[in-house]
């Protein structure tokens, strides 16, 4: 049975809703804050809880229809309900949701959803009733196929047996001779024998004629089984399997709440613009607030005008190759290839059935929804002030801990150095643990940078914690904690080996690292040259701190640093890949070889250069 | 000598049809730039924003349609045209999503605000002051509002709530968070080729931070827009719109 049945404006405003159930509105909540607005509507149902909820949108009026029902059934007509109801209510009261000052009264939606629901169910009960007659189950097909392959595999062996029963005579004898080892392989060949041996006609003859057939007889019945269960078993997967990949994609990597925007990257974007920029923002906000205000002020002209201009529906058809160009664009852009289909396929989604506007072109108007979307994933929706989380820690009186993970050779400890380097600047004092015990060098490496640092600012308090190689990572971490606490250092920056994402004891270890030591920030850091590997990165790290962890509440990665910035151009697309997988920031980009080049991403510089031809 | 003439007929005529396509140009342009710059300078729009689940919506409709209406998450911002004094031009109301993710879209309407209302939940505050100075933060540092000087209502809503928290200590747990995040704003790295610390620097330096020494006219007031009790933000929005 159907829980819940919800329609409302994108705007947020509940048209109307009915409970079923206990009423609750969280996870309606949570689907539109963890998927809808995520661009992650690609897929198509969310679990959360016990419920599952699937939706539709109606672009053209902007509403959403969402039904909610219990996990534990798979109600299949669902999807048939939400087209349906959202085709009615479009027809029935489009034309008052369009007059967008008033709230829409629905007089009778109430009566006439019961109605449509009601037929619904009905179908589908009467869809799902006759199935269960015995004829039609899955069991009576599997019975009914075995029974009628006996027959044919006794028929089957009986032609040739007629044609040589001595050549199987033979083959017996020689069998018998074969098997006269009492090895493994004997067992085998008894049983095949054993049915030759019985009175059952001279029919199996033959069946030992193939010398290998024996094994086939064997193996009958299990086989069969076998594959009666694959057919049904793969034909599951054809629908299933999708479905699952989606579902993951869209809730694995989701996160706690998040609490803001950077005002860094936003602020400093207005103030960036330069002043025909910004002169453009004017007039097309303008304009915007002008095609918001006419319908109001003079609808009957402007519809007429409309009409005019001979305003076209998107639809998906017409919305495909513009939607296949731009996911080639995005892939040529170095955006993962299904990160590209996924959000190509959201996008498509929030399109579809919404009316062009007046001159303007389908591409056009994918482009802007397209960057509408990019903004919105790569917008931090977690603080990525670094040195306010600092200054909390200080407050609790104890060493704030960042770990830096990541594939070999992606620059994690250059890049922790330039952290080390920024916060030196800030008058925090430093301490850096070695915990790469297995590269020979790395600890080197890192005293030189703390020498560096140390002579580039006359009274840094910059210190290397090391304990040489070979040892233990996540214990020289935990020491390392410790002594920050005596010393008094502000923050430890943890350095680690680095390690594949398929390399299973090395993941075991840094999963253990992180749990012994639970860091404040967890750090990925990645190139910016990584195309669709970054996925697979990313996911594997996560999965392992998650499931080598054994916690309830297992870490993720907090954020990343996209290092080698400079070297790829416009070819932005790893950036994008990064933060849809994990739904996290990237906190800052390596952009050069020096100390001071690691720099706050800019959005919108990195949304102009993936929409960039 | 007899074609000469005529020649010139037809010159006139040309000169004639030329005049007249630039009248028109000139008046289509006329109109165009009156109708937008109009639209800029009236700067008319007053943008209520604020976190999530603070009751923006429902404020949102409470001034435009005086209802109360069940809500849920926003996933675009809602438009109207609100005439909350007879006779008087209507405001153009914007409610913005608060959701982090959608929340880069005030510094798109930025531009055409009159005037903002920070819509904050009284209850959750104590528990959300960070997030909530971070955004408001963001806000009172944006170029526009400091250019401009647009004035900002802080309303804290559901005050009618068992927990809720008194506007003045709102505004010093506001206050307190906006010193710490003055500090460590100002010390972030440049973003990607930006020349310099663009980021400004709100109230006087070594002093704490307090409302009182923005230039932006900032104001606490309670209320609560279940209980259609809001009349003191409609009465500001209407003291800055006139």
């Amino acid at each position: 049975m159907l829980d819940f049945f919800f329609i409302a404006t994108k705007g947020g405003l509940v048209l109307w809703s009915k409970a079923y159930g206990p009423s609750q509105s969280s996870p309606i909540n949570s689907l539109i804050q963890n998927v809808l607005i995520e661009e992650r509507s690609g897929t198509q149902i969310y679990y959360k809880d016990n419920h599952a909820i699937k939706w539709t949108f109606v672009n053209d009026l902007d509403l959403v229809f969402i039904a909610v029902y219990p996990k534990s059934l798979g109600l299949t007509y669902i999807d048939t309900l939400l087209q349906a109801a959202s085709s009615q209510f479009s027809e029935l009261y489009g034309g008052k949701i369009l007059r967008r000052s008033q709230i829409p009264q629905l007089k009778g939606w109430g009566v006439h959803f019961e109605a449509l629901l009601q037929t619904i169910e009905d179908q589908d009960a009467l869809k799902t009733k006759q199935p269960r007659k015995f004829e039609q189950t899955t069991g009576y097909a599997n019975t009914l196929a075995f029974a009628k392959a006996k027959p044919e595999d006794h028929r089957e062996p009986l032609k040739p047996s007629l044609v040589d029963e001595e050549e199987f005579r033979r083959n017996v004898e020689l069998l018998k001779k074969k098997t006269a080892s009492p090895r493994m392989g004997g067992r085998k060949a008894n049983k095949a024998k054993s049915p030759i041996g019985s009175p059952v006609i001279g029919s199996e003859a033959s069946s030992l004629k193939r010398g290998k057939e024996g094994r086939k007889w064997d193996g009958k019945i299990s086989a069969k089984d076998a594959k009666s269960l694959d057919y049904s078993n793969s034909d599951g997967n054809e629908f299933v399997k999708p479905d699952h990949l989606v579902d993951q994609g869209g809730m694995g990597q989701h996160t706690k709440d998040g609490t803001y925007n950077v005002a860094d990257l936003e602020a400093s974007d207005d103030e960036s613009y330069s002043d025909d920029e910004s002169e453009e923002e004017y007039t097309k906000i303008s304009a915007r607030s002008l095609q918001a205000k006419k319908p109001a002020a003079e609808g009957g002209l402007m519809s007429f005008f409309k009409s005019m201009t001979g305003q076209k529906e998107m639809t998906a058809e017409n919305l495909e190759p513009v939607m296949s160009k731009m996911k080639e664009h995005l892939v040529n852009k170095n955006v993962a290839a299904d990160i590209a289909q996924h959000l190509c396929d959201s996008v498509a989604k929030g399109l579809i059935g919404e009316t062009l506007g007046n001159f303007k072109s389908v591409q056009s108007h994918v482009k802007q929804s397209m960057e509408t979307a990019l903004k919105r994933i790569l917008t931090p929706k977690s603080s990525v002030d670094l040195l306010r989380d600092i200054a909390q820690a200080q407050a609790e009186k104890r060493p704030y801990t960042v770990v830096f993970i990541g594939v070999n050779g992606v620059g994690k400890s250059t890049n922790l150095s330039k952290t080390a380097f920024w916060l030196l600047q800030n008058n925090m004092k430093v301490l850096i643990a070695a915990c790469d015990t297995f590269r020979s060098g790395a600890v080197e490496q890192l005293r030189v940078h703390v020498r560096n640092l140390k002579a580039l600012e006359a009274n840094a308090v910059v210190d290397l914690y090391e304990k040489g190689y070979g040892k233990d990572s996540a214990a020289i971490a935990k020491e390392a904690i410790s002594s920050a606490k005596l010393t008094g250092h502000d923050v430890v920056l943890i350095d680690t080996a680095g390690r594949m994402q398929d390399n299973d004891p090395l993941m075991r270890a840094l999963a253990k690292l992180v749990t012994v030591n639970n860091p404040d920030k967890i750090i990925f850091v990645g190139e910016a040259l990584v195309g669709n590997e970054a996925v697979d990165q990313l996911t594997k790290f996560n999965a392992a701190l998650k499931d080598f962890s054994g916690l309830a509440n297992p870490r993720h990665i907090d954020g990343m640093i996209l290092t080698k910035f400079d070297t790829i151009d416009d070819k932005v697309g790893a950036a994008l890949s990064m933060t849809y997988t994990t739904g996290q920031p990237i906190l800052f980009v390596g952009t050069g070889q020096t100390y001071t080049d690691l720099k706050n991403m800019k959005v919108s510089h990195v949304v102009q250069s993936l929409l960039r031809e | 000598m007899a074609i000469l003439p005529s020649r010139i007929i037809i010159l006139d005529n040309e000169y004639l049809t030329l005049a007249l396509l630039f009248a028109l140009v000139i008046l289509v342009g006329i109109a165009a730039s009156t109708l937008l710059g109009g639209k800029r300078n009236s700067k008319n729009a007053v943008l209520i924003t604020g976190l999530p689940f603070a009751g923006k919506t429902v404020m949102h409709y409470l001034i435009n349609n005086d209802q109360v209406v069940e809500t849920v998450t926003s996933m675009k911002e809602n438009e109207a045209n609100a005439v909350l004094v007879e006779g008087k031009a209507p405001l153009h109301m914007i409610d913005i999503p608060g959701h982090e993710r959608l929340r880069f879209k005030f510094s798109e309407f930025m531009p055409i605000a009159r005037s903002i209302v920070f819509v904050v939940d009284s209850a959750t505050v104590a528990r959300q002051t960070r997030v909530l100075a971070e955004y408001l933060y963001e806000i009172l540092s944006n170029k526009f509002a400091q250019e401009e000087k647009i004035p900002v209502l802080i309303a804290c809503n559901k005050s009618d709530l068992l927990t809720a928290f008194k506007k003045e200590r709102i505004q010093t747990m506001l206050e307190a968070e906006i010193n710490k995040l003055r500090q460590t704003r100002t010390a972030a790295l440049d973003t990607q080729d930006s020349e310099g610390n663009e980021n400004v620097f709100l109230g006087f330096e070594g002093q704490d931070f307090s409302f009182q020494d923005l230039e932006n006219e900032v104001e606490f007031i309670e209320c609560s827009a279940e209980n259609k009790d809001i009349e003191g933000v409609k009465d500001w929005i209407v003291a800055m719109s006139s």
